[in-house]
This record gives structure tokens, C-alpha cells and sequence, in this order.
């Protein structure tokens, strides 16, 4: 839906000024409107904490496995001053982020190629539906087996397992370009190659980035799950050692630290795409 | 070639045009006929769905027909020709809202800058110089279009289509935008052809109007509209020549509206 405050914009009118960029909504708005959401997330979080330290005082669960949270904070502090937890983090993003590049490229540029030539969809279609069920951590034997323990299977697996996500949105965004833009195109006197790069890839943006936003989240599992099974370093390896040394409270500082993580990569996501594409259809009315 | 022949020629000329959504299937276009002279404004109205929009998709040379043909200066286009421009209904879908107003309006120019001078006359033309740096979806319907028309008067057109081009916007727009493209199309001596519902609309702006029957449409008459230029919404509107005129398009529109149940029972 257009909001009021969209449709009547004029940038004549004098207070123009006083609206936040690239929304046509008032300072006053969105500042309002982000102080209230921030508040209902917060009131949120403080529910869980709530809840936790309810199960704790009641002795539902052993409290040696539940330390309190304010325990795990100070456990997140210290490992991430020690510099353990620090460099395992480091690691994790490390791998994550090259897996997630390799996805980014091989799921755009297949999505892309699906979406505009129908016979090679056509013809690889099944093989994709056999592939895209497969449970990553199902390879990770076989990952293990041809690519051995290292960088190089780690990677496979985080972009085998996030490239999914990529490829069906970039392919469903070109699928889904409008008629009307193409035969903008063409009455524009664009040539066809022209009117890929210049009109159906803007035009598929928002929804490659929906994919990647998507596939981000799905790495970071992986890279920790390969992690956990292979031992071989960041926040995954660092669970698994702090477990295996009775060291609770560590691990449950790890497992927070990774939520904040996902966290922030979420939000990275959301900004970049905010910022690059303000006239998504999922940010024209914020 | 001589120039003289290339004034004299058509800009636009529609022999015996017939369409069909499938091949077989029952026709949209049926045997249509008429010629368009350089500098002349054309409207086409006729009932709504009697194939308005395919006969302009023929035109611009975005579909092809199945049988006659459209010769632009004497000449079949497989594609739009470079000099033709269109500016369809629905601007929310035809300008790209990646890119900025000036973003938009330089789209078409091969190697010319948004910073153009030429990108900013196109502007000022529609009065739309102090939006150029707005994305369209923050800007009202109205300058949406006025948007698309800068856009498709920016590469100098000979011929302009205009697909119902005021049909999406509030009355008081509409009577704006109609004076502003009169004005442009007389300034720029352009050939422009409308497409329109609106029957006042095509009177008080063209120099002829095409009424088309229902579908599947061929052409019921042309009418000359000899009224003096400049015309004025309320000066040209009040005059009995632009009553008569009206009177008589409204009758033929109204007659072909009328046989429409009548027509389909037959065709069945």
C-alpha cells in the first residue's frame, strides 16, 4: 500500500528538509517508530532472561548446566578479552565469509542462466531436485573423504549448503521482471543484451539479496557444524573443547556469541540493502 | 531522396491491420485503415476493450500483425523505430525505480550523461527540474508521468504514442498534463497519436479523431477537428464547434458501445 505521506511528497513544500532521506517519512517519524521497535525487542530479551532465571531458582534444571546470565556475560567478556573466543569467532567468519562469496556468485550467475534459458533449466531441473534436499551435514563424510580436513572442504560445504537460498530468488527475481519493463526496453531502442544488464539484473536485485540474506544465516550454521565435527578451530571446535572440559558456562558464552553474530550479519544484510535498494517494495513505506 | 517526398508521405500509415490473440482465435483487430501526416495530433477512442492497446502495440511495432501492415514514413519496422517514443498508462511499471528521475530520462540516450544540459531541457519541459534527483516512487502520479513523457521527448521523436497516458491520475492532473502535452507536442512539431477513453479528451486535444467499432475494431470514422489552436479548457470547451464535435464522436462511441451484447450473440 502507498502511505499518505509517499504519494503527497512535493519537494517544494518547506519541509522537505525535515524528512528522513530516502523515506519522504519525517525525522520525527522514524525515529519514533525506531525507538518504540527497539523497545519491543528489548522488552523481548528481557522475557527470556526472565524466564531463564525463573527455571534456575526453580530447580527445574540442574543449575550447574544453566549458570545465570549474568554468569555468561562475564564469560563473554572475558573470552572475548582472553582472545580465545575472539580468534575462534575471527576463524568462523573467516570461513564463512569466502563460503558465502563462492554461494553469492555460483547462485546469481545459475539463477540468472536458469531464468533466462529455459532449456538448460529444463534439463538440469531434476538433477537440482535430487541436490537441494540433501542434508548438507550428509556430505560432510564424503567432504571429509575426497577434500579432506581443511579450508577447502569447509568451504565447499558452507557454499553447497547456502547456495540454494541464491539461486531460487535470483531466479524467481528474473523470472518475475515485469513485461512492462522489457517493453520499456525495447521501445528505448535497448538491444537484448543491454536489456539484461541494464533492466532485468537491477530489476532482480531485491530478490538476490532476499536469497543472500537467507543463505548468510545458513552458512554460519554450517561453517559451525563442519566446525564441531571436524575440530578444526572457531566458535564450533571452541564449543566442542569447553564442552569436553566440563567448562559450561564458556559454552553457553560461545553459543551466545554466535547468536549475536547471526545476529549482526542480519542486520549488516538488512542495512546494505536498505541503503542500496531504498525502493524495494519492502522498505518504500518504512 | 528527396524531402519533399518525405513531408508529403505519411509519418504513420495503418493499412487493413487484423490481429488476433492466437492464430485462429478470434480477431481484436479486423481490417483497420488510416493515415497519420506529419505534425498532426491523432486521437483513437472507441468502447473500452475493443482493442485500444493492441492496435498501439501494433503501432509501435512491439507486436506485428497478422495481416496488413503499419508503414512508418513508407517503411515496416520489425522493431520501435528510433524516432518513435511511447508513454504507456501504467508509469509505475515503466519507470525504473532504481534510478532516479534523471536517472530515468537519460535511460534511453546511449552515451549521454544524467548531468546532460538535454536531460535537464526534458525536465523543465514537463516542470519537473526540481525532482530530478528524487527515485519515482516518492513522487505523486502526476509527476510519475510527467516523468515518462520527459523521458520519451528527451531522444526527439518524430512520432509520440501515448497509451491512455492520463488515465491513472486524479481529474485536476489530468486537465494539467493535457495542456502540458499539447503544448510540448505543438512546440516540438511532434506527430503524436493518443490512445484515449475519454472522448472530450481526444476532441479538445487532437486535429482528428478515430472512432473504432467494437471488437473486433475497425475504424467506424475519422473526423477532422478544425478548432483554433491555442485551445483553452474553458475558452475552446464552451464553443459550439467543440459541442457539435463532441456531440457527434460521443453518438458513434455510444452506438458501438450499444451493439456490443449484440455482436457477441452473433459471433457465437
Amino acid at each position: 500500500m502507498q502511505s499518505p505521506g509517499l504519494a503527497t511528497l512535493d519537494p517544494l513544500k518547506p519541509d522537505a528538509a525535515r524528512r528522513w532521506p530516502g523515506t519522504g517519512r519525517s525525522i520525527q517519524f522514524v525515529v519514533m517508530t525506531r525507538a518504540v521497535n527497539s523497545a519491543k525487542g528489548a522488552a523481548g530479551a528481557a522475557v527470556v532472561v526472565a524466564m531463564w532465571e525463573t527455571v534456575r531458582g526453580l530447580g527445574l534444571v540442574d543449575p550447574r548446566d544453566l549458570p545465570s546470565t549474568f554468569a555468561i556475560v562475564r564469560a563473554v567478556a572475558d573470552g572475548l578479552r582472553g582472545g580465545e573466543l575472539a580468534s575462534a569467532v575471527a576463524m568462523t567468519v573467516g570461513s564463512w565469509a569466502p563460503g558465502l562469496l563462492l554461494a553469492a556468485v555460483a547462485g546469481a550467475a545459475g539463477g540468472v542462466a536458469l531464468a533466462l534459458l529455459p532449456r538448460l533449466e529444463i534439463a538440469i531441473r531434476p538433477l537440482l531436485e535430487f541436490l537441494r534436499p540433501i542434508p548438507s551435514v550428509a556430505l560432510i563424510p564424503v567432504a571429509l573423504l575426497v577434500l579432506g580436513v581443511g579450508l577447502q572442504m569447509q568451504l565447499f560445504m558452507i557454499a553447497f549448503a547456502s547456495i540454494w537460498p541464491v539461486l531460487f530468488s535470483t531466479k524467481t527475481g528474473v523470472e518475475g521482471v515485469d513485461p512492462r519493463f522489457m517493453e520499456t526496453g525495447r521501445v528505448l531502442h535497448l538491444r537484448p543484451g543491454a536489456r539484461i544488464l541494464r533492466i532485468v539484473l537491477p530489476a532482480a536485485l531485491p530478490a538476490f539479496a532476499t536469497g543472500l540474506r537467507t543463505a548468510s544465516a545458513i552458512a554460519l550454521v554450517v561453517a559451525i557444524t563442519v566446525e564441531m565435527l571436524t575440530g578444526q578451530g572457531g566458535i564450533g571446535s571452541y564449543i566442542e573443547n569447553v564442552r569436553l572440559n566440563g567448562l559450561v558456562t564458556e559454552m553457553w558464552a560461545a553459543i551466545f556469541v554466535t547468536g549475536v553474530l547471526g545476529y549482526l550479519v542480519n542486520a549488516v544484510f538488512m542495512a546494505i540493502e536498505r541503503a542500496l535498494m531504498p525502493w524495494g517494495p519492502e522498505y518504500r513505506d518504512r | 531522396m528527396a524531402d519533399s517526398t518525405a513531408v508529403t508521405k505519411p509519418i504513420l500509415a495503418v493499412q487493413n491491420l487484423s490481429k488476433s490473440f492466437t492464430t485462429g482465435g478470434p480477431r481484436i483487430l479486423n481490417g483497420m485503415t488510416f493515415h497519420q501526416k506529419p505534425g498532426q495530433f491523432v486521437a483513437v477512442v472507441g468502447p473500452s476493450g475493443c482493442g485500444k492497446t493492441t492496435l498501439l502495440r501494433c503501432i509501435a511495432a512491439l507486436m506485428q500483425p497478422d495481416e496488413g501492415e503499419v508503414l512508418h514514413r513508407g517503411q515496416h519496422f520489425d522493431d520501435p523505430p528510433s524516432w518513435l517514443s511511447v508513454v504507456f498508462q501504467d508509469y509505475n511499471r515503466s519507470l525504473f525505480p532504481w534510478l532516479s528521475v534523471r536517472q530515468n530520462v537519460a535511460f534511453g540516450l546511449r552515451g549521454v550523461s544524467a548531468r546532460d544540459p538535454q536531460i535537464m531541457a526534458a525536465l523543465s519541459a514537463v516542470n519537473l527540474e526540481h525532482a530530478a534527483d528524487l527515485y519515482p516512487w516518492q513522487l505523486s502520479g502526476g509527476m510519475q508521468q510527467r516523468c515518462a513523457l520527459a523521458r520519451s521527448i528527451v531522444v526527439k521523436p518524430k512520432l509520440l504514442l501515448l497509451d491512455e497516458p492520463f488515465a491513472s491520475v486524479d481529474a485536476q492532473t489530468r486537465i494539467d498534463l493535457q495542456d502540458m502535452v499539447m503544448g510540448i507536442c505543438r512546440s516540438m512539431q511532434l506527430s503524436t497519436l493518443l490512445v484515449t477513453h475519454d472522448i472530450d479528451e481526444a476532441v479538445f486535444m487532437a486535429d482528428k479523431v478515430v472512432v473504432l467499432s467494437t471488437r473486433p475494431a475497425r475504424v467506424v470514422e475519422e473526423i477532422a477537428i478544425d478548432l483554433p489552436h491555442p485551445r483553452d479548457q474553458l475558452v475552446t470547451k464552451e464553443t459550439p464547434e467543440f459541442l457539435r464535435l463532441r456531440h457527434h464522436v460521443y453518438t458513434l462511441v455510444r452506438q458501438q458501445a450499444q451493439k456490443l451484447p449484440r455482436e457477441t450473440q452473433t459471433e457465437r
